[in-house]
C-alpha cells in the first residue's frame, strides 16, 4: 500500500512548477499585450506547454494516471476554488448583490490574464446577465486542467504501447 | 535547508513590514501636503491595513446634485477601504440618466447614474472642451458597449477596456488628452490631476 501515499499522487515540486509557470505567462501576455497577435500565439504556447507536461508526467513517470488529474487540478487550485465561489454566486443571485465578489472577479480576472487576447475575438453576447468574456474566464480555471489531463492521457497510453508491463 | 528557507521566509516577512511601514509613512506625507502620493505606495499602504479592492460602501449613500451634469460630464465614485485611490470608479455620462460605464464581469454597458449615489462620496468632472467633442466622445464610449473589460489593458490597445481608460481613449480620440501622469495605468485619481477638467460638485465623505 506504500506505493499509493499522498506523496505518490502530489508532487509539490511539481505544481509549484505549474504556478511559476503560469505566473510567467501572466507577465508575458501583459508584456505583449500592445501587440494582440503576439500574445494570442503566448496563449497558445501555453496551452501547448500545458498539454505537453502533462504528457511528459505520465508518459515518464510510472505514476498513475490519476496524478495527472490532481496535479493539473491543483496547478489551477487559486482559480478553480474562485470560480466554484462565483458560480454558486450566480446560480444562488448573491453574486448580484455583493459587493465582495467584485475582489473575486478582480483576482480570477488577474490569475487568467493569459486570455486577454481571447476576449477580444469573442463576440459580445451574454448569458444570465454575465457577458461571454466572463463565462470564458470561469470556464478557464476548468479547461486548463483539462488541457493538461488530455495530455497526459497521451502520455499514459504511449507509456502502455511501447512498455505494456507499466 | 529547512532552516534557509525559514530564514528565507522570516527576512521577506520583514522586508514586507518595512516596506509597508515606509508606505504608510508616504502617504501621510502625502496626505499631509494635500498631494495624491503615486498608486504603488497608496496600494502598499492600503495593503498593510489589509485593504485590497475597490472598497466597500458604507451603507450611506452620498448626496451628489445629478441634476448638474452634462452629456460628456465625468462621474467619479468612491468607498472607504479602496487600495488604488480615493476613487474607484469612473463613468462617462451619456444623458438622459444613463454613464457608460465598466465593469470586470459586466464589460462596458449602460449604467444608471442614480447608482452613483451608492459611494460613500462622488464627484461630477466636466471636461474643458466642446460640445462637439463631447458628443464625439460618448459617442466613441458607447459604441463599445458589451466589450469586455480587462484591468491589466495597456492603454494604446482599443479592444479592452477598464472604466476610466474608456473614458481616457473617447476623450483622447477628440484631441483632448486628460492624463497628466503617464503611468501604467489610467486611475480615477488620474482624473483629478488633468488641467483639462474642472470638478463642478463633490458629495460625501
Amino acid at each position: 500500500m506504500s506505493g499509493l501515499s499522498f506523496r505518490n499522487y502530489v508532487d509539490i515540486r511539481f505544481i509549484l512548477f505549474l504556478y511559476l509557470l503560469h505566473f510567467c505567462f501572466i507577465c508575458l501576455t501583459v508584456v505583449t499585450l500592445n501587440l494582440l497577435s503576439f500574445s494570442f500565439i503566448i496563449w497558445l504556447i501555453y496551452l501547448s506547454l500545458l498539454f505537453l507536461l502533462g504528457y511528459r508526467l505520465a508518459a515518464n513517470k510510472k505514476r498513475p494516471l490519476a496524478l495527472s488529474f490532481i496535479s493539473g487540478a491543483l496547478g489551477q487550485f487559486p482559480a478553480i476554488i474562485l470560480s466554484l465561489i462565483i458560480i454558486a454566486g450566480i446560480f444562488s443571485g448573491s453574486y448580484f448583490r455583493l459587493t465582495i465578489f467584485n475582489t473575486y472577479d478582480f483576482f480570477l480576472q488577474v490569475w487568467h490574464t493569459s486570455l486577454a487576447p481571447v476576449f477580444t475575438v469573442l463576440p459580445s453576447s451574454s448569458m444570465l446577465g454575465i457577458p461571454l468574456y466572463y463565462w470564458v474566464t470561469i470556464a478557464a480555471s476548468f479547461f486548463y486542467p483539462l488541457v493538461f489531463f488530455l495530455g497526459a492521457v497521451f502520455g499514459f497510453f504511449s507509456r502502455t504501447k511501447t512498455s505494456p508491463a507499466c | 535547508m529547512r532552516r534557509l528557507t525559514a530564514a528565507a521566509i522570516i527576512l521577506l516577512l520583514l522586508f514586507f513590514a518595512f516596506a509597508f511601514r515606509e508606505a504608510e509613512k508616504k502617504q501621510a506625507l502625502a496626505v499631509a501636503h494635500g498631494e495624491t502620493s503615486s498608486l504603488f505606495f497608496f496600494a502598499l499602504a492600503a495593503a498593510s491595513r489589509g485593504e485590497i479592492g475597490s472598497g466597500e460602501f458604507q451603507g450611506n449613500p452620498n448626496k451628489l446634485d445629478l441634476s448638474l451634469l452634462e452629456p460628456g460630464d465625468i462621474l467619479l465614485g468612491g468607498n472607504h477601504g479602496s487600495s488604488y485611490g480615493v476613487f474607484a470608479h469612473a463613468g462617462l455620462y451619456a444623458g438622459n440618466n444613463r454613464v457608460v460605464d465598466a465593469g470586470t464581469s459586466s464589460g462596458v454597458y449602460l449604467a444608471e447614474t442614480q447608482d452613483y449615489h451608492d459611494y460613500d462620496w462622488a464627484a461630477i468632472l466636466r471636461v474643458k472642451a466642446g460640445s462637439g467633442q463631447k458628443k464625439a466622445a460618448v459617442d466613441y464610449a458607447l459604441s463599445q458597449t458589451g466589450r469586455p473589460f480587462f484591468i491589466l489593458a495597456p492603454r494604446e490597445e482599443d479592444g479592452l477596456w477598464y472604466c476610466t481608460k474608456l473614458i481616457w481613449y473617447s476623450y483622447l480620440l477628440q484631441g483632448i488628452n486628460l492624463d497628466s501622469t503617464k503611468g501604467y495605468w489610467f486611475l480615477p485619481d488620474s482624473l483629478l490631476k488633468s488641467p483639462l477638467i474642472d470638478i463642478i460638485c463633490y458629495s460625501g465623505g
